[in-house]
């Protein structure tokens, strides 16, 4: 009657077990029998009745010498005879059933309910770490594409949100420097748009890095001209003097660069200049760019005109803030467009001090 | 006589294992990701020469394929599921380079406590060329680094699988 009731036991907590001689023959099976494969016939050896065990007499030599004190395999996925597709887990234990005598009990139990839980933690959050490396290069991605469309030091200020994404700006004072390669036009005309294209690119990478060097801000190309602010959108007091070293920078290296590829070596002409400007995003409210709108802009960008091949030219403003530090000679003023007062300009011939 | 050898796959979540034999013993592949937990005992009998040579006698080999959970908190147990392994598939994700840098930890487990297991690298997803991170470089280098022949193979499209896994049963017989 107890054993009875026993097996009924069992049956109910869907625990099967099985005892086994050394050789792994089955000699009494008993408790949720579904669980065991095979014929489920006493004679049969234990990997018969339980197919996780083929290849695995190592490690039940290992239980039956006491080597290990048991061998357990836990979630054992098994199809689910009674749903397509569903998985059934059992949860595995073998361990010497009495320590006198080498036999071995393996108990099997239906660990299902607490297996599909873990399967779907599991799965949860497989995915989202999935989800999550996707996102990160996402990041990436969009990281690069931001920084290489739009100023660096802008990107850095919308991506910590210092600046609004929005049409308008604010009043600084700011020194805006254009640099324009004279010869262009001439040598576009004479070279494929391939090697035009490379033409522009190589020389603008000669004028972009002097500029970035000194933490200006590139806002714009203009085909063979760029156009850099400084004092926008970081603090910059010294902007003036950055814009100097950008430029007289830019046309040092020029002296001695080899465009590569038999293109020939054309020079900018650079000009700067120095005051108030509203600094923010210009343009449609749908889509605008960083940029500086006002008289010094559009003076810098005069005085840039002006300025012959290898020229730094600086505006009054600019001079007065750095004049300390370069060693200028004064051109003949200049009337601008719409201007009644002449514009004093000064040729930087050297920074004070530098090689 | 036919032999039976215990031969597990490992390698981080989602490289593709389960996909693997899948398409290895039952010639089917499921684009939907279903994470594995514990361990699925796949069985698959292949006849392969005992021997060099044409003439060579076949034998049969059964693979007791043991698709184990990739996943981080399996990782404490994974040393007793790999007890007793002949041998193991290394499986790597060609989309995802950090998955060739872990199989080096993996292939330590199995040694530790199965040193004679012999080992083939899989680098899975083949066929998801565009979103490809590994180089077949990379993937020779680590195979050098960790003594086994390596295999690109795609579960999708059953590329290289059949060749992976009989490498490893002719390994198993040698």
């Amino acid at each position: 009657m107890d054993r009875l009731i026993y097996q009924k036991i069992l049956q109910t907590l869907q625990i099967a077990y099985a005892i086994a001689e050394p050789d792994l023959r089955v000699v009494e099976i008993g408790g949720a029998s579904s669980l065991l494969t095979g014929d489920r016939f006493v004679g049969q050896t234990l990997p018969d009745l339980i197919p996780e065990l083929q290849g695995c007499e190592s490690p039940l030599h290992d239980v039956l010498t006491g080597k290990l004190p048991l061998f357990r395999l836990e979630q054992i996925n098994r199809d689910d005879a009674t749903v397509r597709g569903a998985v059934r887990y059992l949860t595995l234990t073998v361990r010497l059933l009495e320590p006198e005598r080498p036999r071995l009990l393996a108990v099997l139990t239906d660990t299902t309910a607490q297996g599909r839980y873990m399967q779907m933690l599991t799965q949860q959050r497989n995915e989202l770490a999935l989800l999550q490396r996707d996102l990160v290069q996402i990041h990436g991605q969009l990281d690069f594409l931001l920084r290489h469309y739009v100023p660096t030091q802008v990107a850095d200020a919308l991506l910590e949100r210092r600046l609004l994404p929005r049409p308008g700006g604010e009043l600084r004072q700011v020194s805006v420097l254009f640099a324009d390669l004279r010869g262009y036009s001439r040598w576009a005309g004479q070279l494929s748009p391939q090697q035009t294209m490379q033409l522009v690119n190589r020389h603008l990478t000669v004028a972009c890095d002097a500029i970035a060097e000194v933490g200006g801000t590139i806002t714009q190309f203009m085909a063979d001209a760029v156009m850099a602010l400084f004092n926008a959108p970081g603090d910059q007091p010294d902007h003036a003097w950055r814009a100097v070293r950008a430029g007289v920078t830019l046309q040092r290296r020029m002296k001695s660069y080899r465009v590569g590829d038999g293109l020939p070596r054309l020079d900018f002409g650079v000009g700067i200049h120095s005051g108030p400007a509203v600094v923010g995003n210009t343009g449609a409210h749908w889509r605008y760019a960083y940029s500086a709108i006002g008289d010094t802009t559009n003076t810098a960008f005069r005085i840039c005109g002006i300025a012959q091949a290898g020229e730094v030219l600086i505006g009054s403003t600019t001079r007065q803030q750095v004049a300390d530090r370069v060693t200028v000679t004064a051109l003949s003023p200049i009337r601008l467009k719409g201007k009644s007062k002449l514009l004093p300009i000064f040729r930087v011939e050297d920074m004070k001090g530098s090689a | 006589m036919g032999i039976s050898k215990k031969v597990c796959l490992v390698g981080d979540f989602a490289v593709g294992k389960t996909s693997l034999i899948r398409r290895f013993v039952y010639d089917l592949f499921d684009d939907k990701y279903l994470s594995t937990i514990g361990v699925k005992v796949s069985r698959k009998r292949i006849m392969l020469p005992s021997a060099e040579g044409a003439d060579a006698p076949l034998t049969e080999l059964t693979m007791m394929l043991w698709d184990l959970a990739g996943s981080e908190e399996f990782t404490q147990v994974r040393a007793s599921y790999l007890r007793g392994t002949a041998g193991a598939l290394l499986v790597c994700d060609l989309t995802r380079a950090e998955t060739l840098e872990s199989l080096r930890s993996y292939a330590d487990d199995l040694w530790s406590v199965s040193p004679s297991a012999r080992v083939v690298l899989a680098a899975n997803k083949q066929d998801l060329v565009e979103e490809r991170q590994l180089t077949v470089e990379q993937i020779e280098a680590a195979a050098a680094d960790l003594g086994a022949p390596f295999y690109l193979t795609s579960a999708k499209t059953g590329q290289g699988v059949e060749a992976a896994f009989y490498h490893l049963g002719r390994l198993l017989l040698a």
